[in-house]
C-alpha cells in the first residue's frame, strides 16, 4: 500500500508541477489577449476593406451581406460576443482597422450601461474561446491546443486567478462568442433559420450574458447608468463613426439611446443612425437582441442609406 | 456523479481511505462502506432514483429468500415472476412508457384518427437497464438452483449499488460479483496499479477520443444534408470511434476502480474493431450484456437448437430485444434487426465460429493483409447499424447512407479526429498484443502524456455524460 501511494502521489505531483509551472516560462499571462492571433484563429491579416463595422453579435445578426454588398459596399464585420469588450475588439482588429478606410463602432448595450470591466474580460475571453473551441473546430477553424492547457495551469492557480470570478463573468464559461465569430468568419449572414438552427444546438449554443429582462431591470438600470466617459476618450482613436445598435420597440431602451447620444457629442464621433430610427418592432427579432433576416436587410438598407457611408 | 469529473476524484480519495485505512480490518463494515458510497455515488445525479435501487434490491433480496425456501416448484416459478414483474415492469414503466404511448398514437393517426393522449414524460434514471439485469440475473441463478442466497442484505444491496459498474456495467452476475463482496480482500499492489492504468486508459478513451469524436459527430449526423458522401463517412467512421471510446473507456475505468477495492469486474471488451467478421465482433463487443442475453433469453428461447428457421428467429429475437433494451426508438430496433442480418448469413454458413482465439494475429506484430482486409470489412458493414443507432429517427438513418453516393468530393472539414482515430488505433493493438513499456522512465513519460491529454481535453470536449448512461 506504500509503495502504491507514493508511487501514485508521485506521478500526481509531477502531472501538477508541470501544469503549474511550465506555462509561466513560456507564455506570460498579460500576453492572453494574443493566443487567438498567435494562431491565426481569423486570417484578419489578409483584409483591407472600406468600411469595418466592429461590435457585437447584434452587427452578426444584424448586416445582410447581400444588401451591403449590392450597394456596393466593400466591408468587414467584426461582432463578437457583447461581453467580449470594445478593448478586446480594438485589440484584435489593430491590423485590419489600419487598412480600412473607416470603421464604425456598433456599441453593445453594456458597454454603454456600466464602466466596463476593462482588464479582466480579454484573458476572460481567451479562457472562454477555450470553451468555445469545439465548436470554432464544428465551422473549420484550426484551432491549437495548447491554450487550453495553457488557460487550465493559470485556472489550476488558485493564488493567481486567471479572471476575476463574477456572476456576469461566469456567464462566459460556454461557447459565448460562437455566434459573433461566425460573422468574422465567414463574413455573411446565415438565415435565421439556420442561425436558429445553430442556437437549438447545444454545440454551438449561444448563451445569453444578460438576463433576458435586461432592460426592464430597474435595479440595474439604477446603479449601471454611468457611461465612463474618461475610458471612451482613451478609446476614441479606434474608431470613426457609431452605429447604434437595432432595439426591440417593447424595449426601455431610453438610457441607451440617451448615451448613444452623450459618447457621440462628447467625443464628437458622428453617428451613422439617429438611434430612435433604430427602435425595431418586435416581429423583426427572433429573440430579445438579434435580427431575424428581414429585420437586418431593413437595418442594413438603412445603414447603405446613411449618408456618411457614402463612399 | 460522473468518472471524468474532479468530484469523482475526491469521492475515490475519501471512499478508498476509508476501505483501506479504517474498515480494512472488518469486511462488514468494508461493505457497509461500500454501500454507503455506492448511494453517494448515484445519488449525486438524483437521489429520488435511489428508491428504486432500493426497491429492487428488496425485492430480489426477498425473492432469492423465498425461492432457496420454497418446497414446490410452482411456488419458485411464483417468486421468480415477481422478480420479472417488478424488475421488467419498472424498466418498462421508466423507459419504454413514452416510447409505447407515442407509437400507439402514430399508429391511429396513420389511420387517419387523431388522439390527444399526452404523453407521460417519464425520465429515465441512469443506469436502470444495467442494475435491473443484474438483480434479474441474480433472481434467476437462484431459482435455477445455480446460485445460494444470500442472506446478508447489505451484502447484496453492495453487489446490486456497487459503484464503479452500478450504472452502465459490466453486468455482473452474483456467482461472481456477490461472491467478492463476501470474502475478505486484500490490498494487492499489482492489482491497484493495474486498476490505476485501466483508469488512466478509460479516461483516455472517453475524454480525449470519444469527446473530440462526439463533437463531429454531433455536427455531421446534425446536418447531414449539408455534408458530402466522404464527410458522411468519416461522421460514421468516428461515431464508431466515439461509441467504442465511451462505452469501453467507462467499462475501463469501471474494472480499473473496483481493481482498487480488490474486486475483479468481467471484461466487457476485447478489442472488437480488430474482430474478422461479425461474430467474432459480438464475442468481442459488450460481453456482459451479450453473456446475458445469451443465458437467459437466447439459450431458453431455443438457442440453435431446433432447426434452421428457430434459429434464425431466435437471433432475431435476441438482436430486436438487445436493440429495445438499448432504448425506447425504432432506429434501436433497426440497429437490432441489421446486426441479426449481419450475423445470420455467418451462423447459417457454419462460419460463426471461425475466429475464436484471444489474440488477432498470432505470433506477429502486425496482422496480415487478409487480416486487415477483414476486420475494414467488419467494421463498415457494422457501421451500417451504427447509422441507425446514431440518427434521431428511421428517416434520418436512411436519408444519411442515401445521401454518401450523391455528392463525392474530398472533405475539407471535420478532418480533427482523425488523428485520435488512428491513435486509439494504435493504442489498442499495443494493448492488445500486451506490449510492454520496460524502461520505467518511459513508462512514467506515457502516463503523464495521457494524463495531460485528458485534463486538456476534459476542458474542451463538451459532453461529460457517457453514451450508455441514456441506456
Amino acid at each position: 500500500m506504500e509503495e502504491f501511494l507514493k508511487r501514485t502521489f508521485g506521478l500526481l505531483s509531477l502531472l501538477i508541477a508541470l501544469l503549474i509551472f511550465t506555462p509561466l516560462a513560456v507564455i506570460p499571462a498579460d500576453k492572453a489577449v494574443e493566443y487567438p492571433q498567435t494562431f491565426n484563429l481569423f486570417p484578419m491579416d489578409t483584409l483591407s476593406p472600406d468600411v469595418l463595422f466592429l461590435g457585437s453579435s447584434t452587427l452578426a445578426f444584424g448586416l445582410d451581406e447581400d444588401v451591403l454588398s449590392d450597394r456596393g459596399i466593400d466591408f468587414f464585420s467584426f461582432g463578437l460576443h457583447g461581453g467580449s469588450g470594445p478593448s478586446y475588439i480594438f485589440h484584435e482588429t489593430s491590423d485590419v482597422r489600419a487598412k480600412s478606410n473607416m470603421t464604425v463602432l456598433s456599441p453593445s448595450p453594456p458597454w454603454l450601461l456600466e464602466p466596463y470591466l476593462q482588464p479582466e474580460v480579454p484573458a476572460l475571453l481567451s479562457h472562454s474561446k477555450m470553451g468555445a473551441l469545439h465548436v470554432l473546430q464544428a465551422y473549420g477553424l484550426e484551432t491549437f491546443i495548447l491554450t487550453k492547457a495553457w488557460a487550465l495551469s493559470h485556472h489550476l492557480r488558485p493564488w493567481r486567478p486567471y479572471y476575476q470570478e463574477s456572476e456576469t463573468l461566469s456567464s462566459f464559461k460556454f461557447t459565448s462568442d460562437c455566434v459573433g465569430k461566425r460573422g468574422v468568419v465567414m463574413n455573411h449572414l446565415k438565415s435565421t433559420e439556420s442561425v436558429q438552427g445553430d442556437i437549438d444546438n447545444p454545440y454551438a449554443a449561444a448563451e445569453r450574458v444578460f438576463d433576458p429582462n435586461f432592460w426592464e431591470n430597474d435595479s440595474y438600470s439604477a446603479t449601471h447608468t454611468a457611461l465612463d466617459l474618461d475610458y471612451w476618450k482613451s478609446q476614441a482613436n479606434h474608431f470613426s463613426y457609431i452605429l447604434p445598435i437595432p432595439i426591440r420597440r417593447s424595449q426601455n431602451a431610453t438610457v441607451y439611446v440617451e448615451n448613444v447620444h452623450k459618447l457621440s457629442a462628447a467625443l464628437q464621433k458622428p453617428l451613422l443612425l439617429d438611434p430612435e430610427s433604430c427602435v425595431f418592432p418586435d416581429s423583426l427579432f427572433f429573440d430579445e437582441w438579434h435580427l431575424n433576416k428581414a429585420g437586418g436587410q431593413i437595418y442594413s438598407e438603412m445603414i447603405a442609406s446613411a449618408p456618411l457611408l457614402d463612399l | 456523479m460522473l468518472f471524468n469529473s474532479p468530484e469523482f476524484l475526491v469521492f475515490l480519495a475519501i471512499v478508498f481511505g476509508l476501505y483501506w485505512f479504517v474498515t480494512q480490518r472488518n469486511l462488514k463494515a468494508q461493505n457497509a462502506l461500500l454501500l454507503l458510497a455506492s448511494y453517494v455515488f448515484y445519488g449525486w445525479w438524483d437521489w429520488r432514483f435511489l428508491g428504486l435501487i432500493v426497491l429492487s434490491t428488496l425485492i430480489d433480496f426477498t425473492v432469492g429468500l423465498r425461492i432457496a425456501a420454497a418446497r414446490k416448484n410452482r411456488s419458485k416459478k411464483i417468486w421468480l415472476g415477481v422478480s420479472l414483474l417488478v424488475n421488467l415492469g419498472l424498466l418498462c414503466y421508466f423507459k419504454y412508457a413514452n416510447f409505447f404511448i407515442e407509437s400507439w398514437i402514430d399508429a391511429w393517426s396513420a389511420a387517419g384518427i387523431t388522439m390527444h393522449v399526452s404523453s407521460l414524460q417519464v425520465i429515465l434514471p441512469v443506469g436502470i437497464s444495467f442494475y435491473t439485469f443484474q438483480t434479474l440475473s441474480y433472481s434467476i441463478d437462484v431459482y435455477r438452483g445455480d446460485f445460494k442466497p444470500t442472506k446478508n442484505i447489505i451484502n447484496f444491496a453492495a453487489f446490486v449499488g456497487f459503484f464503479p459498474q452500478l450504472v452502465a456495467g459490466p453486468i455482473e452476475r452474483a456467482s461472481r460479483l456477490l461472491t467478492q463482496i463476501e470474502t475478505k480482500r486484500t490490498f494487492k499492489y499489482e492489482e491497484a496499479v493495474s486498476g490505476m492504468r485501466l483508469i488512466l486508459l478509460g479516461l483516455f478513451k472517453k475524454v480525449v477520443v470519444a469527446d473530440t469524436c462526439a463533437v463531429h459527430v454531433n455536427d455531421i449526423f446534425a446536418n447531414y444534408n449539408d455534408y458530402s458522401g466522404p464527410t458522411l463517412i468519416l461522421g460514421a467512421i468516428y461515431f464508431g470511434f466515439q461509441l467504442y471510446g465511451d462505452f469501453s473507456g467507462y467499462s475501463d475505468i469501471a474494472i480499473g476502480t473496483a481493481r482498487l477495492f480488490g474486486i475483479q469486474l468481467m471484461t466487457n471488451f476485447k478489442m472488437p474493431y480488430f474482430a474478422r467478421d461479425h461474430a467474432e465482433f459480438w464475442r468481442r463487443w459488450h460481453i456482459s450484456m451479450g453473456a446475458w442475453f445469451r443465458d437467459y433469453l437466447y439459450i431458453p428461447i431455443g438457442g440453435s437448437r431446433g432447426g434452421k428457421w428457430k434459429s434464425i428467429r431466435n437471433v432475431f429475437v435476441i438482436f430486436l430485444v438487445s436493440g429495445l433494451w438499448h432504448g425506447a426508438n425504432w432506429t434501436f430496433i433497426a440497429w437490432g434487426a441489421i446486426q441479426a442480418a449481419l450475423f445470420l448469413p455467418l451462423m447459417l454458413l457454419g462460419k460463426n465460429r471461425r475466429y475464436t482465439s484471444e489474440e488477432i494475429g498470432e505470433g506477429r506484430w502486425v496482422p496480415t493483409a487478409k487480416e486487415l482486409r477483414q476486420m475494414g470489412l467488419t467494421f463498415v458493414l457494422g457501421s451500417i447499424p451504427r447509422i441507425f443507432f446514431r440518427s434521431e429517427s428511421i428517416e434520418d438513418a436512411v436519408a444519411y447512407l442515401a445521401r454518401i453516393p450523391e455528392d463525392f468530393h474530398f472533405p475539407t472539414t471535420h478532418l480533427t479526429p482523425i488523428p485520435f482515430v488512428l491513435l486509439m488505433i494504435v493504442v489498442d493493438w499495443v494493448l492488445h498484443k500486451k506490449f510492454k513499456i520496460g524502461n520505467p522512465l518511459l513508462r512514467k513519460g506515457v502516463y503523464l502524456i495521457a494524463a495531460v491529454l485528458i485534463l486538456v481535453y476534459s476542458t474542451i470536449n463538451p459532453s461529460p455524460q457517457f453514451i450508455y448512461f441514456d441506456f
